[in-house]
């Protein structure tokens, strides 16, 4: 249940990272460095895959914005969760659940950088 | 005496144009980013030009926003209706859309491609289209970067996919919209 905790608790601060960090701080000031951007985009996309739904707050009130990312750290909790669970049992009792959860992250991670 | 007179010309020609390209370069207006980096495709007989701009997000839109205008720098943009379903637009359902000015907006990144009056009216017909009848907004394939793409597409200007605003402005800015 550690196990899992932690990965919830990762699941959790790194879209409260990025949106801090990135949203308050660094958005503006690397605007004449794209290429930078993207770099630090594409992470938080790998780390933080539901941020995606943030896109969705264009246009929208303040309340629809908190909605979407609550839902955002949410579905990120529970994906971290997830992994976490299958992480722990593949390491504990089929290692090749390990396997098939890597690949799993690989093919998502293709699919999502795409996008 | 005509000879050093002709060289001092040269030279002051060359110290002139070196600096001004200095300049240029500095201002960020070399090379040839009026024509997407382009300049063997692209010409530009007409000053005519559409306008692309990166903007900064709202309420923590982490990824931004961008929109085009046709011969101004005032962008209009593609976005969900105000007040849709946000549950819908999460889940990848089709919702109702609006194209509307991006004023308010921080900008944070432009590039401007210059176009013949042929493409900017293409462009144009496309914008007065989506503006009367804007369709139906998906999250994952027909956002405003979607939006902008089909605009540039519509004047013969192709970029790689995505929905992604800030690579598109990337891809824009580095010449890989062809």
């Amino acid at each position: 249940m550690r196990f899992i905790g932690l990965f919830s608790l990762a699941g959790l601060f790194i879209p409260a990272f990025f949106l801090t960090l990135w949203w308050s701080l660094i958005e503006t000031k690397l605007a004449p460095h794209l290429w930078l951007a993207l770099k630090i985009e594409t992470i938080q996309i790998l780390f933080w895959p539901s941020s995606f739904f943030l896109m969705a707050i264009e246009n929208q009130g303040t309340g629809a914005a908190l909605q979407t990312k609550i839902v955002s750290i949410i579905i990120n909790v529970l994906l971290y969760a997830l992994i976490g669970l299958l992480v722990w049992y593949g390491l504990k009792k089929q290692r090749w659940i390990l396997y098939v959860t890597a690949g799993v992250i690989a093919i998502g991670w293709y699919k999502l950088l795409t996008l | 005496m005509g000879v050093p007179h002709m060289w001092l010309t040269k030279i002051v020609a060359k110290a002139v144009s070196g600096a001004l390209l200095a300049l240029l370069s500095y201002s960020g207006i070399a090379s040839a980013q009026y024509v997407a980096n382009n300049p063997l495709r692209w010409v530009d007989p007409t000053g005519l030009d559409a306008t692309v701009t990166y903007y900064q997000g709202q309420n923590g839109n982490i990824f931004g926003h961008i929109g085009i205008g046709i011969n101004t720098s005032n962008t209009i943009g593609y976005n969900p209706a105000r007040g849709v379903n946000i549950t819908n637009v999460l889940t990848g359902q089709n919702v109702p859309s609006v194209m509307s000015p991006d004023a308010g907006h921080v900008p944070l990144k432009t590039v401007t491609i210059h176009t013949t009056p042929t493409q900017d009216q293409l462009m144009q017909n496309l914008i007065d289209q989506l503006i009367k009848n804007p369709g139906l907004y998906n999250l994952y394939n027909n956002n405003c970067t979607t939006a902008v793409q089909n605009i540039l597409a519509a004047g013969g200007i192709s970029c790689p996919g995505t929905i992604r605003p800030k690579l598109l402005i990337y891809d824009l800015q580095e010449g890989r919209c062809k």
